[in-house]
């Protein structure tokens, strides 16, 4: 089929019903470094790789505090993702003096995608090309949303995004009926492990390049210092998700 | 089917007189998930298949029918973030029509508006289609209960019953047999759910949820899900019904 002739702008359908440049906006996303996020009862969980652009360089910080209560973590275009994370802490602040409480994290969502849906519909524009991990809590309960180029969103249990985050679903896959109950620690570990599955051979996770943001009913959204990922990387190799089986 | 050099742009006339883009935008509405309009003795059903894509998303959430007003309710086929933004149009349509004539909009109305909307988006070559089909259902004192059906083109038509999606033709198999104008919604449940198990008969192996909506007598005609316990009981008779139709063959 002539695909080159379907897919420069957004606004020409190919004869199959799609949009090409939606669908390579997708793409992008697939490129940015993995992260994913994973929830239980009380709390959640985001954790990303960073990457360096040189030696030199500093690691492009992944995750991203919206509100006490909300943050996400992002794969793809930074640039684009600092637009729709300004809009998102934009709309927390004005709901926040309007209605005196925090934003409901789904209608916010609905918000990003409406917006990401408009740039999908015309010829001028381009559809932003970064996947969101939306990680929230508030009335409704806890939140993990994944956002798409395409301005569609979904709800999770547990997510990952990214390059090589095939391996890190397939763990979830495997152990995501542990999480609901699981402790603060135990679902950073998963998150690890998960993250584990999805480094290259070459690769090692350490505090510099791994990224770790916490959320709780209680608790602040917060990132761990330093000398807590090295405390949990360290606890890694002797985690064992079986031993949480035989503890239920 | 491909039309050469008259497809590129929804604002090019193909030599038979077809607007090709729309017709590819239709394409993008016909290959996704099924969704079904009835109107019975009593009342509306919206019914949407929701396959769940992945092990790990959460239940019930990813709606596709939404309230546009406390007694309108609009159902997505096709792709969902094109009819979300459809869907914003028509609840502020229907906000604005009440404002002006402090009345809620009829179906006929608010489909009217809908679908010129709709229908402003094939005319522009900076613009392309919406690649999603809209079901508006509704109920006021004046004109009853109303279904409509809004396409890409932005053509409409007031339905008995309708259906868009993969499975649109066992759909309209099912209306030709079944008279649901002699049922109630209740008693309808159990074939609407019957339609959309037939509709994703050959990926069995997929896990799928029921979205199901109505308008009827007897909830005090607004817009609201149909209760969770009545989704399941229907769908497991469909179940046992599908199975009888094959032992029967």
């Amino acid at each position: 089929m002539l695909k080159h002739l379907y897919d420069t702008d957004c606004v020409t359908w190919s004869p199959q019903g799609k949009l090409f440049q939606v669908e390579y906006a997708m793409e992008a996303v697939k490129q940015g470094s993995i992260c994913l996020g994973l929830k239980s009862n009380e709390n959640v969980v985001l954790c990303s790789l960073k990457r360096q652009p040189s030696e030199l360089a500093g690691y492009q910080e992944k995750q991203f505090k919206i509100d006490d209560h909300m943050a996400i973590a992002i794969a793809g275009l930074t640039a684009d993702a600092r637009v729709l994370c300004k809009y998102m802490r934009t709309e927390c602040l004005e709901y926040k003096y309007t209605y005196e409480s925090h934003h409901p994290v789904g209608r916010l969502v609905y918000k990003v995608a409406e917006k990401s849906q408009h740039k999908t519909q015309s010829g001028a524009k381009r559809p932003y090309g970064v996947g969101l991990l939306v990680a929230g809590i508030d009335p409704n309960g806890v939140h993990l949303f994944e956002t798409c180029p395409s301005g569609n969103y979904y709800e999770y249990k547990c997510q990952a995004i990214g390059s090589r985050s095939q391996a890190a679903r397939t763990y979830f896959e495997s152990w995501f009926h542990l999480f609901e109950k699981s402790t603060l620690e135990q679902l950073i570990l998963h998150g690890l492990s998960a993250i584990k599955k999805a480094i290259m051979e070459d690769e090692e996770l350490n505090e510099k390049n791994v990224e770790v943001g916490i959320l709780g009913k209680n608790q602040k959204f917060t990132h761990l210092n330093a000398q807590e990922l090295r405390d949990y990387i360290a606890k890694l190799d002797a985690f064992n998700p079986n031993s949480q089986i035989q503890q239920e | 089917m491909s039309g050469s050099m008259y497809d590129l742009s929804v604002a090019t006339y193909s030599q038979e007189g077809r607007i090709y883009q729309v017709e590819y935008a239709t394409k993008a509405v016909e290959n996704s998930e099924t969704v079904i309009g009835v109107k019975c003795k009593d009342g509306v059903i919206l019914g949407a298949e929701k396959q769940k894509f992945s092990r790990l998303l959460e239940d019930n959430t990813n709606k596709r029918i939404y309230n546009i007003d406390l007694q309108t309710g609009m159902a997505l086929c096709g792709k969902l973030p094109d009819g979300r933004n459809i869907l914003q149009r028509a609840k502020a349509e229907s906000s604005q029509y009440q404002d002006m004539y402090a009345i809620p909009a009829s179906a006929h109305v608010l489909s009217d508006r809908v679908a010129q909307y709709v229908h402003a988006y094939t005319m522009y070559s900076g613009v392309r289609p919406f690649g999603s089909a809209t079901f508006i259902a509704s109920y006021n004192t004046f004109d009853g209960y109303e279904l409509y059906m809004i396409e890409p083109s932005g053509n409409k038509y007031a339905y008995h019953a309708c259906t868009h999606g993969k499975g649109r033709a066992v759909c309209k198999s099912e209306f030709e047999r079944r008279n649901f104008k002699d049922l109630t919604c209740q008693e309808a449940l159990v074939y609407i759910a019957k339609m959309l198990i037939l509709a994703h008969e050959e990926f069995k192996e997929k896990k799928y949820e029921y979205e199901m909506t109505w308008i009827t007598d007897n909830n005090g005609r607004k817009h609201q899900n149909v209760p969770q316990d009545l989704i399941n009981n229907a769908v497991q008779q469909a179940e046992q019904l599908i199975e009888q139709d094959q032992i029967g063959e």
